[in-house]
C-alpha cells in the first residue's frame, strides 16, 4: 500500500550506475533516496553493471574491500522499483543511446528518462551533459544528500562522514557544475 | 520517432562476429528471432537492417552489451577471425578452447577501443617498428637472435643494462600493443597477432609472474621481428614439447639474449668472482633481481655462457630451491611492476579524453576494464604529481593535460 502511495504521489526518475554506486558508497543509500521526494526506477541494465561497491576493512583500518551488491531489498522495500524500455519508441532511443555510450546502463537510463519524461539521476559527466542537451531535468549525488540531510537533520560528524565516505570509497569529487557544489564542500570545510 | 543512424553493414558484421564468439550457426540464431535462416542472413549481410528490439534481444543471446553491436566505426577484420583459426587448429579440450576464445575477444575489444581513443584523441599510433629480419636457416638461430638483440638495444638506446620498465620502452619506444588479461589457460604464455590497422598486438597471461612476462612479451617480440612470423598470428604455450622450430628457438633467444645482454652478464659475473673470489647461489640471486627475471632463466644464461657448469639449473630444481625466499632473505626489493590490462598510453588517452569531458565516469570504467571508482581513482592518480617544496614538504599538484606549454612565438 505504501508503495503504490508512495508512486503515485512521487515525480518518478530513474537513476544510473554512477549515482547508485555514490550513494551505496554513503551507507545511507536508502534514507537518501528516500528524502529525495521522487519514486526511484531501476533500469535493467543498471542493476547489472552495479555489482560491487568498496567498504571499509573492519579488519586493515584504512583499506577498503569490494563487497558484492544486494540491490533486493530496495527493490523489495519499493525505493526502487525495476525498469524496462517497454515499447519500440523505448527500444529505439535505447539503442540509439547504446551508440552513444559504452555502458548500456547509461543508455537505457536516459532512454527511459526522455521517453517517459522521469528525471535523470547521474553523476556522469557526459551523461549530464548529453540529458540537459536533450532537455531532461538532472538531479546529481550533491542536491540529493542536501535534500536528505534538509530532511533528516544528521549531526555534522555524521554528515560529514557521509560525505566523506561517498569521496573516498566511490571517489565521486562534486562538479563546480553541479547544483550544491558549495555547499557540499562547505559541509567538509566546516568539519 | 527519429530513425537510427547505424550502418547495416557493420552492424551486420559485428553481429555476425558476436555470433561467431558465441559458437552459434546462423540456423540457432534464426530460430531464435523466429525468422528464416535468409532473412537472419541477410541481418549479417547488411541487406537488411536490424530493428531495435532485434538488436537488443541478439545482444542479450550472445550475451553482448547492446554497445558491443552497435558502436560506431567499422569493426577490425583482421585480429579476432585469424587467431581463432590458429586456436581451432591447436585441438585442445571445450574448456581450455573457451579461455582461449575469451581472450581473443578480449584482445579483439581492446585493440578496437585503443584504436577508438586514438580517433577520439586525434593521436594517431607512430610506431617504430625495426626491419624484419630473415632467418638464415643455415645458421644457428639463438646465435642469430643473440646479434639481433644486441641490434635491438642499440637502436633504442639500451645499452647493455637491465630493461626494468620492459612493457613501457615496447610500448612507447617501439609502438607494440601490449595488453594483459587474466583470462588465458595457465599454460599459455600470450598470443600475437598483426592488423593492418592496429600494427603489432600482444595479450599476455598477467596470472604468470612479472618475470615470466618479460620473456612473453620479448618472446612475442621475436616473433614480430622475424619476416616468416611478423605478419602471422600465434599462439604461444609457456614450453613446447619436442624439438622447436627455427623461428621458435628465434624468439626464446632473443628473449633471454635482450633481458641478459651476453656482454653485461659475463662482466657481472668477472666482477663478483674478482671481488669475492667465488660465485655462490646468492650472487645468482642478485643477478637475478638485477636482470629482473626468473632464476631459472638466469641460471640457464650464466649456463649457456659457459660461466657456470651445465646441469646447475637442474641441481638447484631437485633442491627445491625457493628464489622468492632467497632473495626475501638477502633483502631484494621489489622491482615496480606494470600490471594493468591496459598499456599505459591506452590509459592516458582515456583520461585525457574524460578530462576533455568526450567521455563520463561509467565510458571510462569501461575503457580502463574496471569499476567506476577505480577508473576515478585513476584520473586522480594520473593527473596527480607529488612535488617537493623548497621548505622540504610535500605538495600534490594537480595538472592540466589541455594545457600548452609551448610559447606564443617560437
Amino acid at each position: 500500500m505504501t508503495r503504490k502511495r508512495r508512486a503515485s504521489a512521487a515525480q518518478p526518475a530513474v537513476i544510473d550506475a554512477c549515482c547508485l554506486i555514490d550513494l551505496l558508497a554513503s551507507g545511507q543509500a536508502e534514507s537518501i533516496l528516500g528524502a529525495t521526494g521522487h519514486a526511484w526506477h531501476l533500469p535493467g541494465s543498471v542493476q547489472a553493471e552495479v555489482q560491487y561497491v568498496r567498504q571499509h576493512d573492519p579488519d586493515n583500518p584504512g583499506s577498503y574491500r569490494n563487497v558484492p551488491v544486494d540491490l533486493t531489498p530496495f527493490v523489495g522495500s519499493g525505493v526502487l522499483t525495476p525498469c524496462q524500455p517497454d515499447d519500440a519508441q523505448e527500444q529505439a532511443r535505447y539503442v540509439h543511446y547504446a551508440t552513444l555510450f559504452r555502458s548500456d546502463g547509461e543508455a537505457m537510463c536516459l532512454a527511459l528518462a526522455e521517453c517517459r519524461r522521469w528525471t535523470v539521476a547521474t553523476d556522469d559527466r557526459r551523461a549530464i551533459l548529453v540529458a540537459r542537451q536533450t532537455g531532461l531535468t538532472v538531479v546529481s549525488c550533491p542536491e540529493m544528500v542536501k535534500a536528505w540531510a534538509d530532511a533528516t537533520r544528521p549531526d555534522a560528524t555524521s554528515l560529514v562522514q557521509v560525505l566523506n565516505d561517498i569521496q573516498t570509497l566511490s571517489q565521486f569529487r562534486p562538479n563546480p557544475k553541479m547544483s550544491d557544489f558549495k555547499w557540499w564542500g562547505n559541509q567538509l570545510g566546516s568539519s | 520517432m527519429p530513425s537510427l543512424e547505424l550502418d547495416p553493414r557493420v552492424l551486420g558484421q559485428r553481429i555476425s562476429e558476436a555470433r561467431k564468439s558465441r559458437g552459434k550457426t546462423q540456423e540457432e540464431v534464426a530460430e531464435f528471432l523466429g525468422y528464416s535462416r535468409p532473412t537472419y542472413i541477410a541481418i549479417e549481410k547488411g541487406e537488411r537492417t536490424a530493428k531495435p528490439d532485434e538488436i537488443i534481444k541478439l545482444a542479450s543471446f550472445f550475451g553482448r552489451k547492446v554497445n558491443e553491436l552497435v558502436r560506431p566505426g567499422e569493426p577490425v577484420t583482421d585480429l579476432q577471425p585469424h587467431l581463432r583459426a590458429v586456436a581451432d587448429k591447436m585441438k585442445t579440450g571445450d574448456q581450455f578452447q573457451a579461455h582461449l576464445d575469451t581472450a581473443i575477444d578480449q584482445l579483439q575489444a581492446l585493440a578496437e577501443d585503443y584504436l577508438e581513443l586514438e580517433k577520439l584523441m586525434g593521436s594517431p599510433h607512430r610506431p617504430s617498428y625495426p626491419a624484419e629480419v630473415v632467418l638464415n636457416l643455415k645458421l644457428d638461430p639463438t646465435e642469430q637472435a643473440e646479434v639481433v638483440a644486441n641490434q635491438e638495444r642499440n637502436r633504442l638506446g639500451l645499452g647493455d643494462q637491465p630493461v626494468i620498465d620492459l612493457r613501457s620502452t615496447l610500448e612507447w619506444d617501439v609502438g607494440l600493443r601490449i595488453f594483459y588479461t587474466r583470462d588465458l589457460p595457465s599454460s599459455i604464455a600470450g598470443m600475437y597477432a598483426y592488423s593492418a590497422e592496429l600494427g603489432a598486438c600482444i595479450l599476455i597471461n598477467r596470472n604468470h609472474p612479472p618475470e615470466r612476462r618479460r620473456v612473453s612479451m620479448l618472446h612475442e617480440y621475436g616473433h614480430f621481428l622475424l619476416s616468416t612470423d611478423r605478419y602471422k598470428p600465434g599462439i604461444d604455450y609457456l614450453t613446447m614439447p619436442g624439438r622447436k622450430p627455427a623461428n621458435e628457438r628465434f624468439a626464446e633467444a632473443f628473449a633471454l639474449s635482450f633481458l641478459m645482454p651476453a656482454t653485461s652478464v659475463r662482466q657481472k659475473f668477472q666482477d663478483i668472482v674478482a671481488t669475492t673470489g667465488d660465485f655462490q647461489v646468492a650472487d645468482l640471486c642478485r643477478m637475478k633481481h638485477f636482470y629482473f627475471v626468473s632464476l631459472e632463466a638466469m641460471t640457464l644464461r650464466v649456463e649457456q655462457l659457459g660461466l657456470i657448469p651445465k646441469g646447475t639449473w637442474d641441481s638447484l630444481k631437485e633442491s627445491k630451491f625457493a628464489p622468492r625466499k632467497a632473495e626475501a632473505m638477502l633483502g631484494l626489493p621489489s622491482h615496480p611492476v606494470a600490471d594493468e590490462i591496459v598499456p599505459e598510453r591506452y590509459k592516458y588517452l582515456a583520461v585525457h579524453a574524460y578530462e576533455r569531458g568526450i567521455l563520463g565516469d561509467s565510458d571510462l570504467a569501461h575503457y580502463l576494464r574496471c569499476d567506476i571508482a577505480t577508473a576515478r581513482e585513476t584520473v586522480a592518480r594520473t593527473l596527480t604529481s607529488r612535488e617537493v617544496e623548497a621548505s622540504g614538504e610535500e605538495q600534490s599538484l594537480r595538472m592540466n593535460f589541455d594545457t600548452s606549454l609551448l610559447g606564443e612565438t617560437r
